[in-house]
């Protein structure tokens, strides 16, 4: 095993570890954990870019890249992790919803964003809804509640008003009435 | 005698009025398959016309299948069959119970056990074996169904399976159950056995059921280990997971880190629950959880369920605060076992002694207990909506004698508080006074207490037809399919084929996928809320649903989580496999049959159903006797501005009048009725190998033109 050979094992090793913790790997700390400089960071990224074998994969974030074993975790997990990653949480809150509402299509019950893995605290996601609603940058973000008091988040690309507010209360009430 | 493999052979009849007890030959029944399809041919063959179910000329056969006793997953169910009380023209019927029953039933020797006449007096039937004895049951009539499982169990030992009726069975409620093991309730047929004067059946089995190919059935477990997700077969998490792409809050597979059977000594944790982990299958549905919210999972004892079931659907709880109630503080139930009571006490549930905190789980526990023990039968939720409606609209008031109304205490149900369900339940087991009416059904109680289209037509009662049924998975459960289906029972649909499709918790796409590959456009499927109109792909989806749920309840399979349409596995691309019925037919008897000889049987126990619907409705134009929709189904919503919202627009679910004539006509060609009646006509019959039938409908003059 030539050096690059092993070093690659190595971090194949420490991405499979995290993996199996249920994070992403970051590179950040790839690099801290293989004693990396400057240099050796930037020489650990190419080497994952041009010789990672085909179960890791990468997730590129705005200061940080993110990896993962595909055996250990799905690409739609690490979408969610990647985003708490990312720390931008009306972004998180917003792609999520968009996501659920395109493909499932479902409305996005708010206090799922309670739980694991998002483990947003109440005071934080009120407030990130409330900013929310009211930007541009997330116009299509609409807030529905059931009438058992649930809130829903969808986005109005995907899901017209009167469609999320039936799938919501559906989901809140008519679904527990009708087991 | 030869040896039989899947069926023991033997059909036990048992006379009560005479006392004499026979067999005959499971084999001669063999076209039908087994439970269901056995006891509508029973029916037919011999329980004329016009018997009211009460009457000594009824039968009840309690049915087990061929596959059930072997080991295939999800194959403990027992199907009863007999007259329904609530119908209103006394139509052919099956409730259903799990537990262990008819797997004891099969190992004493019987795929089926008949029941006919009237014993004069209290009895119950004891079965060890080949040996069966009609037991004088004074001891035990008036005892709830706890009690009398408890006193049979001790003379007959702890093996020994029980299905016993409550004072509501013993009382001829309409609506009643016979229930076995500790929450499994077969819902309707509680007072056909109290008007035969039977309290229970104990069962003892201590021979086995043959398989022909053992190595076969091992090797579809394994197949299945990769295909069965959780209770009704949902197979992504309720929550994101790291081996899933896909999930959905409403998913049924509630397991998961930090999630507890918390009342366990120790309490054991669910886990990740990962699909391929064969071992955690049984952790993967915490069920308490599902049914009656987080606050459940420190009261759950653990999940129990069916025989031979890997899922475990009933959640067994220890809720201590049922001791203040003088009550046991265990209870078992699941679904609609819990919602019932919930919409009895429709005020919403507060403990009496003004400590809230798990009032509604509180509540939720006594009245499950008070309807298992006194074995009373909701019609699927209908007795809440029905105490909520009488309630409201002064019913009560107009037609309980004054006394009577000012004996009730409905200070409690105002309050919330739990002890109305306690008076509530006994009042009507016991018949006691005008209320106990409730108990008669919709049908039944419409005529009785004068109640009018209002009562029929209002959205919220959710009554289907004049049959006095309610929704159950219906037009919100895949647009007219789910609508269609509900129309062809004489009860509930009690149909969860096509429920346990759209509840898989995968994508549109991929159920669309899969519905195109099974009925040949992805039409055949809309997205919830989003529907478009009838057409043909539909019209074979209702077939196919119809089809597969009469083949579970003959095989008996639960039809809670077959057929098998989807798969947790990505490698799999999420498919199931939906011939391995047949495939398991084939192992376990050693004859081969494919899926479409086995729907064919399957088809054949839907059309003599609705030939025995013909005949009890003397009428052939089943369209407009027996299928027509309540008014509120195909009526437009209305928007908060009392603007209408046309039907099939996304949003709403209300389907239209002329939708559901051109859907019902394309089903009945699906089968090969009448396209104009929907009553099987000669041809159909005679190809299904009806001939019988059908010479005995034209005899009537009940063949359509
Ligand atoms: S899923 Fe539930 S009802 Fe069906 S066999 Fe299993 S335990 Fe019984």
């Amino acid at each position: 095993m030539n050096e690059a050979e092993a070093r690659l094992s190595r971090i194949a090793a420490i991405i499979q570890e995290a993996s199996e913790e249920k994070r992403l790997c970051p590179l950040s700390e790839l690099a801290g954990r293989l004693n990396d400089n400057s240099q050796g960071f930037a020489d650990t990224k190419a080497l994952l870019a041009e010789s990672a074998p085909e179960e890791i994969k990468v997730m590129r974030g705005k200061a940080d890249d993110y990896y993962f074993m595909e055996a250990l975790m799905t690409e739609a997990y690490a979408i969610h992790l990647f985003r708490l990653a990312e720390r931008n949480l009306l972004r998180l809150i917003a792609e999520t919803t968009r996501d659920e509402s395109r493909i499932y299509p479902r409305p996005t019950l708010l206090a799922g964003f309670l739980q694991q893995p998002f483990l947003i605290s109440q005071k934080d996601l009120n407030n990130a809804v409330d900013k929310m609603l009211g930007s541009r940058d997330y116009s299509d973000i609409k807030l529905v509640s059931a009438s058992n008091g649930d809130k829903f988040l969808y986005s109005e690309k995907h899901l017209n008003p009167n469609h999320a507010q039936a799938l919501a209360e559906w989901a809140a009430v008519g679904e527990k009435e009708n087991p | 005698m030869s040896t039989t493999y899947g069926y023991t052979g033997k059909v036990l009849r048992i006379d009560l009025g005479s006392g004499e007890v026979w067999t005959e030959d499971t084999f001669k029944y063999k076209d039908f398959i087994g439970g269901e399809g056995i006891g509508y041919k029973i029916l037919w063959d011999e329980v004329p016309a016009g018997t009211h179910p009460f009457d000594p000329e009824n039968k009840i056969t309690f049915g087990a299948g061929p596959l059930c006793g072997t080991g295939v997953p999800c194959s403990g169910r027992t199907t009863i069959i007999s007259l329904l009380p609530t119908s209103p023209h006394h139509g052919a019927g099956s409730s259903h119970m799990g537990g262990y029953f008819s797997v004891e039933m099969k190992y004493a020797g019987y795929d089926s056990i008949v029941l006919e006449g009237k014993s004069p007096k209290p009895v119950w039937i004891r079965i060890e074996d080949d040996k069966v004895t009609i037991e004088d049951a004074r001891w035990i009539w008036g005892k709830g169904i706890f009690d009398t499982m408890a006193m049979i169990s001790s003379q007959m030992g702890k093996e020994a399976q029980v299905a016993a009726i409550g004072p509501a069975g013993e009382n001829q409620l309409n609506m009643s159950v016979i229930r076995t093991g500790t929450s499994h309730s077969a819902g309707g047929h509680g007072g056909v056995m109290g008007s035969k004067n039977v309290k229970a059946i104990g069962i003892r089995g201590t021979g086995s059921v043959k398989v022909a190919d053992p190595k076969a059935v091992m090797e579809l477990n394994t197949l299945m280990d990769q295909i069965i997700g959780a209770n009704n077969q949902m197979v992504a998490p309720s929550h994101p997971a790291p081996w899933a792409e896909y999930y959905s809050p409403s998913s049924r597979w509630t397991g998961k880190p930090g999630l507890f059977w918390g009342a366990a000594n120790p309490p054991v944790e669910t886990g990740e629950c990962y699909p391929e982990d064969v071992h955690s299958i049984g952790k993967r549905t915490q069920k308490a959880v599902f049914d009656l919210g987080l606050g459940a999972e420190k009261y759950t004892v653990r999940m129990g369920g069916c025989a031979h079931c890997p899922i475990r659907c009933h959640s067994q709880l220890k809720v201590p605060q049922l001791e203040k109630y003088g009550m046991d503080p265990y209870v078992s139930n699941t679904c609609m076992g819990y919602a019932s009571p919930r919409g009895v006490m429709f005020k919403g549930i507060k403990e009496f002694d003004g400590n809230g905190e798990d009032s509604s789980i509180v509540g939720t526990a006594i009245g499950a207990t008070l309807a298992d023990d006194l074995g009373m039968w909701c019609n699927y939720g209908q007795i809440g909506r029905d105490v909520k409606w009488f309630y409201e609209k002064g019913v009560f008031k107009r037609v309980l004698p004054a006394e009577e109304y000012a004996s009730i205490p409905w200070h409690l149900l105002e309050k919330g508080d739990p002890r109305f369900l306690i008076d509530f339940y006994n009042r009507v087991a016991h018949k006691q006074g005008e209320i106990a009416h409730i108990a008669d059904g919709a049908a039944w109680i419409a005529k009785r207490w004068g109640l009018g289209d209002d009562y029929w037509d209002a959205k919220e009662n959710k009554l289907w037809t004049r049959g006095g049924y309610p929704v159950h998975h219906s037009n919100e459960s895949a647009g007219q399919v789910g609508a269609l289906i509900s129309c062809f029972s004489n009860r509930d649909a009690q149909n969860h084929t096509h429920q346990n499709f759209i509840g898989s918790q995968l994508p549109i796409n991929i159920q669309k996928d899969v519905a195109a590959e099974l009925f040949g456009s992805p039409d055949a499927l809309d997205a919830p809320s989003k529907y478009t109109r009838m057409n043909e792909y539909k019209a074979r989806f209702v077939k196919w649903s119809l089809i597969r749920g009469r083949l579970h309840d003959s095989l008996t399979l639960c039809n809670w989580m077959w057929p098998m349409h989807f798969s947790p596995l990505k490698s799999r691309n999420y498919r199931g496999d939906l011939s391995l019925e047949a495939k398991y037919m084939t192992a376990v008897t050693g004859e081969a049959i494919s899926p479409e000889q086995l729907d064919r049987n399957a088809e054949r126990i839907v059309t003599l159903l609705r030939a025995l619907n013909v005949r009890s409705m003397a009428t052939t134009d089943l369209r407009h006797a027996h299928d027509a929709v309540n008014k509120w189904i195909v009526t437009p919503d209305k928007d908060k501005e009392g603007k209408v919202i046309p039907q099939f627009t996304p949003g709403t679910i209300q389907m239209e009048q002329a939708d559901m004539d051109l859907g019902l006509g394309m089903v009945y060609k699906q089968f090969g009725w009448d396209e104009k009646t929907g009553a099987p006509t000669k041809s159909t019959l005679l190809e299904l190998g009806l001939g019988n039938v059908a010479a005995d409908l034209e005899a009537s003059g009940l063949i359509p033109a």
